[in-house]
This record gives C-alpha cells, structure tokens and sequence, in this order.
C-alpha cells in the first residue's frame, strides 16, 4: 500500500517538474523576445504620430502573445491535473480554444471591423457559418447513425 | 464601402506607399483572405471527420497511449512565439529603417518552425514505433490526414519565408516582397489559428 501511494507522489511530482519545466521555456521565449525586442526594436524617427501608431500596433502584439499564452497555458494545465469533471473539462478547453481564435483574429491577424474594410470580416463571417453547417452536420447525422448502429 | 472610400485591409497597413500600391495591396490581399479561409474550410472537413472517426480504433491503440502533451505543448509554444516574432518582423517592415532586423525576426520565426516541426515528426515517428500507423484504424487515418496536412502547411509557408529573404537580399525590400510578406503574415497568423484547433481538440480532448 505505502509502495503505491510512494509511487503515486512520485508520479505527481515527476508531472509538477514537467509543468515547470514547460513554464521555465515559455518564460526563457518570452524572455528572449523581450530582449530581442529591446536589442533591435525599431525606433522610427519621423513624426510623435508615426511613433504613436508603432507603439499601438506594438502593444497589439504583446496583448496579443500574453492573451495566447494565458489561454494555452489554463487549458494545458487543466488536462495535466485533473481537477475538473470531465464534461466540465470540455467546456473549458472549448471556450479557451475560441477565445484564443478570436484573440489571434483580432490582434494578430488585425481585424479590427470599425476602422478598416469589412469585407474581410465578412468572408470570415460567412466561411464560419458555412463550417458550422458543414462540420455541425456532419457530427450531427454521422453521429447519429453511429450510434443506431452500435 | 469600395477601395476608393477605405484603404485599410485588416493587418499592418503600409500606409506610407504610393496610392497604386496600398490599391494593389488591397485587392491582393483580399484574393489571399479568400484563399485561406478556403483552406480554413477543407482543415474544417477533415476536424469533422477526426472527430466522427474518434471512436473507430479496431482495436488499435487511442490517444493515451500515442500523444506526448510535453511534445504538443512544446509545439504550441513554438507556433505561438512564431507568430509573435512573425508580428515583429511585420512591424519592422512597416517602420524599420534598415533591413537587418526585418531579415533576424525573421529568421527567428523560422527557426521557431524548425523547432515545431522538428518535435511534431518526432512525435509521428514515436506514434508509428507504439504501433499507431494511419493504416492501424479509421481513427489513426483521420488523424494523418489532418495534424500532418497542417505540418505540410507550415513546411510550405517556411519555405516560402526563405524565397522571400533570398528575394530581399537580392532585389531589396521591393514592392513585391513587402506584398509577399504580408500575405505570408496571414497564411503563418491562420496556420496558428489551425494549431489552437489541433491542440485543443485533437492532444486535450484526447487526452482529457
């Protein structure tokens, strides 16, 4: 019995040391960044104004970074300890995972619908709604069938 | 809302280049939207596919025992940074003076995908080696049809990087790079985007 609850704290922490481990590359890449930014960062002369617009479009792409690693980092570690049932689980990793899309839309990929074409935002719009019917569908009637099936 | 009205495609705008080019830009971009989110579509397919396909395992091995999440989660972190120095190198494009940090970020970003791309055929290979091949079952199939399309993807959009840089150091940072570059930006910040998709459904609904 001890024999099984010693291997047990020693699988916990074998999976503890792994996260850190995960943590300690993530924190040295943002580090690395951070540095790399500081060392060559651009520094445009002309204009406050101009200087303003780099410092926004900037601060999109930190928001950016920080927003996407939070929101792999909650998911990740929420399947490395189980402390969610699993239904419960699934919901989270679902709503991180749309979460983190849209954050890539919107600070990577820039869209950004009031100050720019819409077009765009609309062939995304529309292409969404065109996977949903097709991927919704498919899980939906092959499912379905499956299940009959079994 | 024509182009004449608004010049502003989503992204980084090269608001500084004459009008007939911020023109071309639009229209060329606009093209490239369309193209991806045609991309976006078939990746949809084959995800409904993998995901009616999870249970067909004919008695093969399932998720527990191929996926790696220290492996999926090293490659999430390498995309994700990609995409940020991706995002430096654009910015550089936009105010840089000198090509020289243009060319570094974006030789970071490249080596970040080597390092994704490195750990994800390791992770292939150790799922042959544990008997996983896509011959195995209809849910192994599934799965090389989708996580190595993605793969193929990136490999095509870093080699694309490097014509670009060769184009760069050749002819300068000419029209057609800076329309390149920020066409590649959207393949490589969607590519991303897909990698959201494959890890939380595929390596953490798997192994959740």
């Amino acid at each position: 019995m001890s024999g099984v609850e010693d291997l047990g704290r020693r699988h916990g922490r074998g999976r503890f040391k792994d996260l850190l481990w995960g943590i300690g590359v993530a924190l040295s890449v943002l580090a690395v960044e951070t540095a790399i930014e500081v060392l060559f960062g651009e520094r445009p002369e002309p204009g406050p104004d101009r200087r303003a617009q780099y410092r926004r479009e900037l601060r999109d792409y930190l928001i950016g970074i920080g927003l996407a690693i939070l929101l792999t980092l909650v998911p990740f570690g929420l399947v490395h300890w189980p402390v969610l049932a699993r239904s419960g689980l699934y919901l989270a990793i679902g709503a991180c995972a749309i979460v983190q899309g849209a954050v890539h839309l919107r600070f990577f990929l820039h869209i950004n619908p009031p100050r720019q074409n819409t077009d765009d935002l609309h062939l995304v719009l529309f292409t969404s709604l065109i996977l949903f019917l097709m991927v919704g569908g498919t899980i939906w009637i092959l499912g379905n069938l499956a299940t009959r099936m079994h | 809302m024509s182009i004449a009205t608004i010049l502003k495609h989503p992204g980084i705008n090269l608001d500084t280049e004459p009008r007939e080019d911020r023109v071309k830009a639009e229209e060329l971009l606009f093209g490239f939207w369309v193209f991806v989110m045609s991309d976006a579509v078939v990746f949809g397919v084959l995800f409904g596919t993998y995901i009616i396909m999870d249970h067909a395992r004919a008695g093969g091995p399932g998720p527990a025992e191929l996926y790696d999440i220290k492996s999926a989660f090293i490659e999430t972190l390498a995309l994700l940074s990609s995409s940020f120095t991706y995002g430096m190198a654009s910015l550089s494009l936009k105010y840089g003076t000198s090509r020289v940090p243009l060319v570094l970020w974006l030789c970071l970003t490249l080596v970040l995908a080597a390092v994704f791309l490195g750990f994800e055929s390791h992770d292939f290979i150790s799922m042959f080696q544990k008997g996983g091949p896509p011959t195995r079952s209809g849910y192994l199939s599934a799965f090389f049809a989708l996580v190595p399309l993605h793969g193929l993807h990136v490999t095509s959009a870093s080699i694309w990087m490097i014509m670009l840089i060769v184009q760069m150091t050749v002819y300068g940072v000419d029209r057609d790079v800076k329309l390149g570059l920020l066409r590649l930006g959207i393949l490589w910040h969607f590519l991303d985007i897909v990698w959201i998709a494959i890890f939380s459904v595929i390596y953490l609904g798997g192994l959740a």
